[in-house]
């Protein structure tokens, strides 16, 4: 359930109300909107009549959230959320974001090259796995923790932000440490003790959509972060599973309006891994920003048929720069700016 | 993207690598309008080889918004062109990179010009890894840089603007090279070790044997693994001194380390202990293509018995064609007449050279060896 304040109420109204929530073991979020007060309820709510919240001071008026997620709702937060960063970035604006790197940190070199070229077209994310969830046990399994402090320099150098995949809760102070934003893979979407971690974290997380999950299932995925006090929080389509064998996954764009009218959360599209070849990058990136996408996600190697991993998926830089030109006149094209 | 305006780029100096880089740049992109600078004779012969645009014999005459200069001459004179150009003309975001194949001495005179200089350019280091023994812009050849690595070396001062860059870059790919940033001194110790100090090991086992009595018979009896080793010894001097001068501290700690090598190798032949170093030698070059810090991309060989008869070449390429192989490299070894001879194939890897190895062999190819790195 939200509540909608009066812009008139007063601060005493609204803590006298909060008071009277608290008592009934009901869990609030409070929130500003266009200067006016949004109380978010969570918890035991069948015992509240909406009639009888609205007679009281300073309420303008009550709706009950009937989807299964309540904090990630766009009825609990009618305006876009945009998370900032230090350098300026700012995700969910009207800049379409661009993140871009290898598929996985292999060494300082080769992060430095891709930081150096990814940033020089445009990019002010840096991404690349450096704990690597692989189908094989026996597969390239990353750099792990130095990746992670090469990766940081690389960005450090370049000014730009480091994005990169978590495997285990084991692993969240050093991802708390080195990134800036830290990426829930598909396979660990529903990894329901990671995500109630990530929500006792204040680093932005970006959900990746689970290979089979719902948009319903999703979206209650970032419900454990935000729930947990975490409300930095990003989803990024990258393909589900479909019955056609010719692409990797099956990119659903149309999940990019849907999810515009269901959340406030920003989303991201990881064009790269859902189609798997690079040819077909720069057609789908264009799809991404022109049905609204707050940021796209593309993988970018120096020497991308030498890559250690995901060979055929991994863009050359001059392919990056064509793709960068196409999307930014898209972008143009909406009002935005990429 | 205004498809009429052609972005215009200096080339100075068109020599092997100069002219190398225009031939590559018209062959593999339009949007380039390109500048030659050089001697009168070598614009000529660029000029009717239609590797550049405009011919220009002084420094002088190049217009005002070039975007782009690359300074292709030996690294000394490469050091005059940069203090020459960076106050020839108000510039409007001029990007001046070098080909050279050190990169400390230019980064250093960049950042030294940019503090007493407020001119509109930038500068980043560069060294293409690729080469010929002949020089000049006779030998030059568009696909020269085909899978060069190319260092890039950021000085610290009047680093390039990111749409400079990125079109720098852009242009590179687009020949075909594959970049890597590196500081430029790291850069100039790790070419001291892999090139320069084989050059001098190659020059030393040459003068070494050609200082024997009967050199000649020497000679004679050198099989092909000697000719292969000191190969970089015809180099041009021109070239060579110039290397050798500026980065010189680097080549003799190199000499140095490998001197005191040799003699704890003696040591070990002395013990009969030389197993050890072989066996980690062996280890070690197979390492080299797996490796995460890989600095050069090797390729991988197959060698193949040919039979000097008509189409035999041609049916070994379609077998592979066929079957969408990438041939990287290809060279025929020895040849005999009517007797026949061994072709070398390169490949991307390990895993396409035994499948190609497979798929000839299946037609009754004989094949040397297993795959070679």
């Amino acid at each position: 359930m939200v509540i909608k304040m009066k812009p008139e109420s007063t601060e005493d109204e609204i803590l006298e109300l909060i008071a009277f929530l608290k008592n009934e073991g009901i869990k609030i979020h409070r929130s500003e909107s266009g200067g006016i007060t949004l109380i978010g309820l969570t918890g035991p709510l069948e015992n509240i009549e909406i009639s009888d919240i609205k007679v009281l001071n300073g309420v303008d008026d009550a709706v009950r959230i009937t989807a299964p997620y309540k904090l990630v709702s766009r009825n609990f937060r009618p305006e876009d959320t945009v998370i900032s960063f230090k350098n300026g970035v700012a995700v969910g604006g009207s800049e379409v974001v661009v993140m871009a790197g290898p598929s996985a940190v292999e060494s300082e070199e080769q992060i430095e090259t891709a930081a150096m070229i990814c940033k020089s077209m445009g990019a002010r994310i840096l991404r690349g796995e450096a704990y690597i969830s692989r189908t094989s046990p026996y597969s390239f399994q990353g750099l792990e923790l130095e990746g992670l402090k090469i990766m940081r320099a690389a960005a450090d150098n370049n000014n730009m932000l480091v994005i990169s995949e978590i495997l285990d809760t084991s692993q969240i102070d050093d991802f708390v440490q080195y990134v800036d934003i830290i990426l829930v893979g598909s396979r660990n979407m529903q990894n329901f003790e990671l995500l109630k971690a990530l929500g006792s974290t204040d680093k932005p997380v970006m959900i990746k959509r689970g290979l089979s999950a719902t948009i319903d299932e999703w979206l209650m995925a970032a419900e454990y972060i935000v729930t947990g006090g975490n409300s930095r929080v990003m989803l990024c389509e990258r393909g589900i599973r479909t019955f056609e064998p010719k692409t990797k996954n099956t990119l659903d764009i149309s999940a990019i309006p849907v999810l515009e009218v269901l959340t406030h959360l920003p989303i991201i599209v990881d064009p790269s891994r859902a189609v798997g070849f690079r040819d077909k990058i720069i057609p789908l990136a264009r799809a991404a920003v022109a049905a609204g996408a707050d940021g796209i996600m593309i993988e970018v190697h120096p020497f991308p048929e030498k890559a250690r991993i995901y060979k055929a998926e991994q863009m050359a830089p001059d392919q990056f720069h064509q793709l960068m030109k196409e999307t930014k006149a898209i972008a143009l094209a909406i009002g935005r700016t990429i | 993207m205004n498809h009429n305006r052609k972005r215009k780029i200096a080339i100075i100096g068109v020599g092997l690598i100069g002219g190398s880089f225009a031939a590559a740049v018209k062959k593999f992109t339009q949007d380039f309008e390109i500048y030659g600078v050089d001697g009168n004779e070598t614009l000529e012969k660029a000029k009717n080889l239609d590797y550049i645009d405009v011919a220009l014999s002084r420094l002088e005459d190049l217009p005002g918004d070039i975007e782009i200069a690359f300074l292709a001459a030996p690294i000394k004179t490469n050091l005059e062109l940069l203090q020459k150009l960076v106050t020839l003309k108000p510039w409007n975001d001029l990007l001046i990179t070098d080909m050279g194949s050190t990169k400390a001495s230019i980064t250093l005179t960049a950042d030294r010009l940019a503090d007493n200089d407020n001119g509109n350019w930038s500068f980043i280091g560069g060294h293409p890894m690729a080469g010929s023994e002949k020089g000049g812009i006779g030998a030059a050849n568009p696909f020269l840089f085909e899978n060069a690595v190319y260092a890039l070396t950021p000085g610290k001062k009047r680093t390039p603007s990111d749409e400079k860059l990125a079109l720098l870059i852009d242009l590179l790919y687009k020949v075909g090279a594959r970049i890597i940033k590196i500081s430029p001194g790291f850069h100039d110790k790790l070419v001291a070790h892999i090139s320069h100090l084989p050059y001098i090991v190659a020059v030393s086992l040459i003068n070494f044997i050609g200082k024997e009595e009967k050199s000649e018979i020497f000679y004679q009896l050198a099989a092909g693994g000697f000719r292969d080793l000191t190969r970089i010894a015809q180099s041009s001097y021109s070239v060579w001194s110039s290397i050798l001068q500026d980065n010189k501290e680097n080549i003799l700690s190199a000499v140095d380390n490998l001197t005191g090598y040799l003699g704890y190798l003696k040591n070990c032949i002395e013990k009969d202990q030389f197993k050890k170093e072989l066996q980690f030698a062996q280890n070690t070059r197979v390492k080299i293509p797996a490796g995460t810090k890989g600095f050069i991309n090797p390729l991988v060989d197959i060698r193949v018995e040919i039979e000097d008869k008509p189409g035999v070449l041609a049916d070994i390429t379609s077998t592979l064609a066929f079957e969408a192989i990438n041939i990287k490299d290809i060279a025929i070894l020895k040849i005999r007449e009517n007797l026949g001879g061994v072709l070398q194939l390169s490949f991307e890897d390990q895993k396409t050279a035994a499948k190609s190895e497979r798929l000839l062999k299946k037609k009754g190819y004989c094949i040397f060896g297993d795959p070679i790195p």
